[in-house]
């Protein structure tokens, strides 16, 4: 066997592995002995096995709506999508963007994309790496977050599902989500963004101090003179509800 | 990496595979437990929970990395997102040794994310110790290679001994022999697991796995799901009689029993080991 042959060996045996519609292929599969084939088997339910336990931990919720279909789901995925990263739970990474042009799934669930790119970012923020940067002893916002608008009550269909309620007839209602890593416990917390708040956390993310993102806002919202004692000392105790919530952190 | 190198390694005794499920036990039964194993493609390009659970380990045990995705026998170049990450990872677990599975998994920037096995050529022993000759450069610590479970052979131009004999001079590297996959080989394809044992240098023996398997009646699956049946400790007698290993590793990856059923576990391969030590 040539090093040319191992490599037609090896696109063979990965996609007979991954891709479903490969063992029609007569030129792929009959490279290979019956008995072979028939061991190839093997490597293709525990790889399935592996996927299919990764995905329902990954998106639980996510998961038992689409459950039914997850058999077409999952080969039209792995197709679209194959597994281009050494860390196994990266191969997940990608279905909420897949999910966003499923139109069957879309049809029944139109916050289908949203509601697994809620459960992904979960898992990101849980486990991204922290970026050494010099430590200052200053007030920022935790580095470790992510913001998401979505067009969907997500919080609210992932109670339905825990629930076992019927996710049916969901209406768009935004909801704006903080999603970040607690650096004391290292949990993943999530904070709902009324949307002053959401302005207010815009501008601290783009290094405004809070007295300078306060003033960008009485300019904006046109906060008269009369007004702007009250609104400074709301800003104030939204600042302390953010720091007890270790949205704001100090290195 | 020369036979020297190998025999300069440290003596770390029996571990077992540190898994997130088992970590708050692993702590409480630290006396029991020698040191930890992790596959680090769980760990690079991480932070949060998982490199702090790594962090807290490295404070009570030696931590060593065991890998799953290098595809250390595919004709694919090396990954460098994986490189990359392996490298920092290792800077901040200095570990004495680096060990994978010989087989491929890597193939046109895609991964199977399983262990295949590799057809047993001269051409695949050759391109295999090119392989890990630069994984020892990049790396600078001793490389093992693992005899993995299979369960089809590609081609047989060398025995499964012989192939992985060839390896191990050319490349000069050591061994990490799964116990438990001689077994599971030696059913699935009807050998002597004995004289399979015979037909290895032992000598390159670094590090040792043991764990359970699924027997299907048909066919017995690697799994690390089980408790170790008796025919796999009398195995591990067999091989400690051959050889001194390093390290010696109780894999167990899901259905955990009672955490005391590992610990029993452990104790019962410690006795083996001292029992032969003492005889040798």
């Amino acid at each position: 066997m040539t090093l040319k042959d191992l490599k037609k060996t090896e696109e063979a045996i990965k996609d007979l592995i991954l891709f479903d519609s490969s063992w029609k292929n007569k030129k792929l599969t009959g490279q290979f002995p019956q008995k072979v084939l028939q061991r190839l088997k093997i490597y293709k339910e525990l790889v399935k096995n592996s996927f299919d336990s990764l995905f329902t931990s990954i998106y639980p919720h996510t998961y038992k709506l689409i459950k039914k279909d997850w058999t077409n789901i999952y080969k039209k995925y792995l197709k679209e999508c194959p597994p281009d990263s050494p860390m196994l739970n990266r191969v997940a990474k990608k279905l909420p963007k897949f999910l966003s042009k499923q139109t069957d799934v879309l049809k029944k669930y139109p916050f289908i994309s949203e509601l697994a790119q809620f459960e992904w970012l979960e898992v990101e923020v849980y486990e991204r790496e922290e970026t050494n940067g010099k430590r200052k002893s200053i007030e920022q916002l935790n580095p470790i977050h992510e913001i998401y608008k979505f067009e969907y009550p997500i919080t609210k269909i992932v109670n339905m599902i825990d629930k076992k309620q019927l996710v049916k007839n969901i209406k768009k209602e935004n909801l704006n989500l903080i999603i970040y890593r607690d650096p004391k416990d290292l949990k993943v917390r999530l904070f709902e963004l009324a949307p002053g708040t959401l302005a207010y956390i815009e501008l601290l993310k783009r290094g405004l101090t809070h007295n300078e993102a306060i003033d960008i806002l009485i300019d904006f919202f046109k906060i008269n003179n009369q007004d702007k004692n009250t609104f400074k000392k709301n800003m104030g105790n939204l600042k302390k509800t953010l720091k007890q919530n270790q949205i704001i952190v100090t290195n | 990496m020369s036979l020297k190198d190998l025999k300069k390694l440290p003596y770390l005794g029996v571990g077992l595979g540190l898994r997130r499920q088992l970590f708050q036990d692993i702590l409480k039964h630290k006396k029991d437990i020698d040191w930890l194993e992790i596959a680090p493609e769980n760990y690079i390009h991480r932070g949060g929970e998982p490199i702090d659970r790594i962090k807290t380990a490295m404070k009570y045990f030696p931590v060593i990395p065991h890998g799953l995705n290098l595809s250390i026998g595919g004709t694919e170049d090396f990954d460098p997102v994986l490189i990359n990450g392996l490298k920092k990872f290792f800077k901040l677990l200095n570990p004495p040794w680096y060990s994978d599975h010989l087989c491929f998994n890597y193939v046109d920037k895609t991964y199977i994310h399983d262990l295949i096995p590799l057809p047993y050529t001269k051409e695949v022993v050759k391109l295999v110790a090119d392989r890990v000759k630069k994984i020892q450069d990049i790396f600078q610590i001793p490389f093992l290679i693992e005899n993995p479970s299979y369960y089809m052979i590609l081609d047989h131009e060398l025995s499964e001994a012989d192939f992985i004999s060839e390896i191990l001079e050319r490349s000069n590297c050591g061994l990490l022999l799964d116990i438990n996959n001689v077994y599971v080989n030696s059913r699935n394809h009807k050998y002597d697991p004995v004289k399979f044992l015979n037909n290895l240098p032992l000598e390159r023996t670094v590090q040792v796995h043991i764990a359970g398997h699924l027997n299907k009646g048909k066919i017995i699956i690697d799994t690390h799901g089980e408790s170790i049946i008796t025919e796999v400790y009398k195995l591990l007698g067999e091989l400690l009689k051959r050889c001194s290993p390093k390290a010696i590793l109780l894999e167990r990856d899901f259905n955990f029993p009672k955490f005391t059923e590992l610990v029993k576990e452990i104790k019962k391969i410690k006795k083996i080991e001292k029992l032969l030590k003492k005889a040798a």
